[in-house]
């Protein structure tokens, strides 16, 4: 063997080897192993993994004049499931679903832990058109709610200091809304059709590696003034990906 | 032609060597922390999940609301006063994990109760032995029938799902009892007995049941956000 076969050879098993130890790095998928992710197209940091949050795990508050149905219930010819808000045509009123969407995986406490890479909210406007909708992006608020947010729950013992009431901001830097909001869909829609708006926080800035916590997404929807509105989502759904 | 063939074989060995390494589950935690015994699956059981009921009078709001300044998703329990009356968690805690038959499947290994009391609680008791917490079985499953002609309906009663003496922390003789700002919580863990929750059979649901002795003679309102469950592997 000539001194290039033999670098060529040596080159080659450096080169497996490395794959091999770094391929890893990527959590595996489900079954375990990342074989799938080399034969067929599996868990990336180009394609994250993805979960639904069912309407179950939302719940809705209104700023005023509730009338009807507020919380768990069906639209449209299909009976989708949904979470709801309705207010009367008295003021001008908001609607804010809070979901639990915290990611249902195992805890990575290394490194940046895993990251929210975005999370589509989708809804459905009856009645009336919903009114100008407002972001303050460095804030990560929308309609001066805050968008991702985090509750940390003491570690059970005696003498537990409760956790905080205020969730805290969970993300940082510069969220993006899309559409933005300036052109939100803010029109009515068929019962049991529906819009959806994606929010995606600063690259990195959502890592989720503590046990204990509980990862929030509000979104608030402001109405067109004196408009008797409904709004309803059959959920969200949430992209992550490992560090 | 034995030199191409040595490279060749080389290069063979080289691609084993990469692939075996790739597929080992131990190599994930050394450059990319994963899934493992010390670094359990977790999983939160939002209060959709879960549902209340009370020895006492109900009273206010029993099912999904919100609670506190941020309007915290919660199921809430409230009942009027009585003697020694109970306030009822129950929520379907089944692991959203694929089924792992062989060995001894996938292991509970304990779950993080968050509760608020806006009104104090009264004293707690559990039998670890049978593992009961004011008399309810903290982990059962109800085991349903396979979808065919003629079945046998499951049984009413759900089943200890562990086995051995369960684990209360707090134990309940410290139990946080006192009263919470709305939206603020406490915690209290359930551990099953280490290796006696397995879950590996299809078609059953795991449930966890948290009882609550209200104070005598006090109108009480309890609130969960959910239920945080941790399992692994076998």
């Amino acid at each position: 063997m000539t001194i290039r076969q033999r670098l060529g050879t040596i080159l080659a098993l450096v080169a497996f080897g490395v794959w091999g130890l770094l391929r890893p790095a990527l959590p595996p998928t489900f079954d375990g192993t990342l074989l799938t992710a080399a034969y067929a197209q599996g868990y990336s940091n180009t394609s994250p993994y993805q979960y639904w949050v069912g309407p179950g795990k939302c719940n809705t508050t209104v700023s005023g004049n509730s009338t009807g149905t507020n919380g768990l219930t069906t639209v449209g010819a299909s009976a989708t499931p949904v979470i709801q808000a309705q207010t009367t045509n008295v003021g001008t009123n908001t609607h804010t679903f809070i979901c639990n969407i915290s990611p249902p995986y195992w805890v990575v406490t290394s490194g940046t832990g895993l990251q929210i890479v975005s999370a589509s909210f989708f809804y459905g406007v009856q009645t009336t058109g919903l009114g100008v909708q407002a972001a303050t992006l460095a804030s990560g608020t929308m309609n001066n709610a805050i968008v991702f947010s985090r509750i940390t729950y003491p570690t059970p013992g005696i003498g537990e200091t409760e956790s905080t009431v205020t969730p805290v901001r969970a993300d940082s830097g510069t969220l993006v809304i899309t559409p933005v909001v300036a052109s939100a869909n803010v029109a009515t829609t068929t019962a049991g059709a529906f819009y959806s708006t994606l929010f995606a926080p600063a690259t990195g800035t959502l890592a989720w590696k503590t046990d204990l916590r509980q990862l929030l997404l509000t979104v608030t929807l402001q109405n067109t003034a004196t408009s008797a509105t409904i709004t309803n989502s059959p959920g969200v759904l949430v992209r992550f990906k490992s560090s | 032609m034995i030199r191409r063939l040595r490279v060749l074989s080389l290069f063979v060995v080289a691609l084993a060597v990469g692939v075996l390494v790739m597929g080992m589950p131990l190599a994930v935690p050394l450059f990319g922390q994963g899934y493992s015994n010390t670094n359990p699956y977790a999983y939160w059981v939002s209060p959709g999940a879960c549902n209340v009921t009370t020895s006492g009078t109900p009273a206010g709001t029993n099912g999904l609301t919100v609670a506190g300044a941020s309007t915290t998703p919660v199921v809430a329990a409230e009942a009027t006063s009585g003697l020694g009356f109970t306030l009822t968690f129950i929520c379907n805690i089944t692991p959203p994990s694929y089924i792992v038959t062989s060995g001894t499947g996938l292991q509970v290994v304990d779950a993080v109760f968050a509760y608020s009391a806006v009104n104090a609680l009264g004293t707690q008791s559990a039998t670890l032995a049978s593992g009961t917490m004011n008399s309810a079985q903290v982990f059962s499953y109800i085991a349903y029938p396979t979808a065919a002609v003629g079945e046998t309906p499951s049984t009413v009663t759900p089943v200890r799902a562990d086995s051995g003496t369960l684990v209360i922390t707090p134990v309940v003789a410290s139990f946080n009892a006192t009263t919470n700002t709305a939206g603020a919580f406490y915690t209290v863990k359930f551990a099953p007995a280490a290796g006696t929750l397995g879950w590996k059979t299809d078609s059953r649901q795991l449930l966890l049941t948290v009882t609550l002795t209200a104070l005598d003679g006090l109108r009480t309102i309890v609130t969960s956000p959910g239920v945080l469950v941790h399992f692994r592997s076998s």
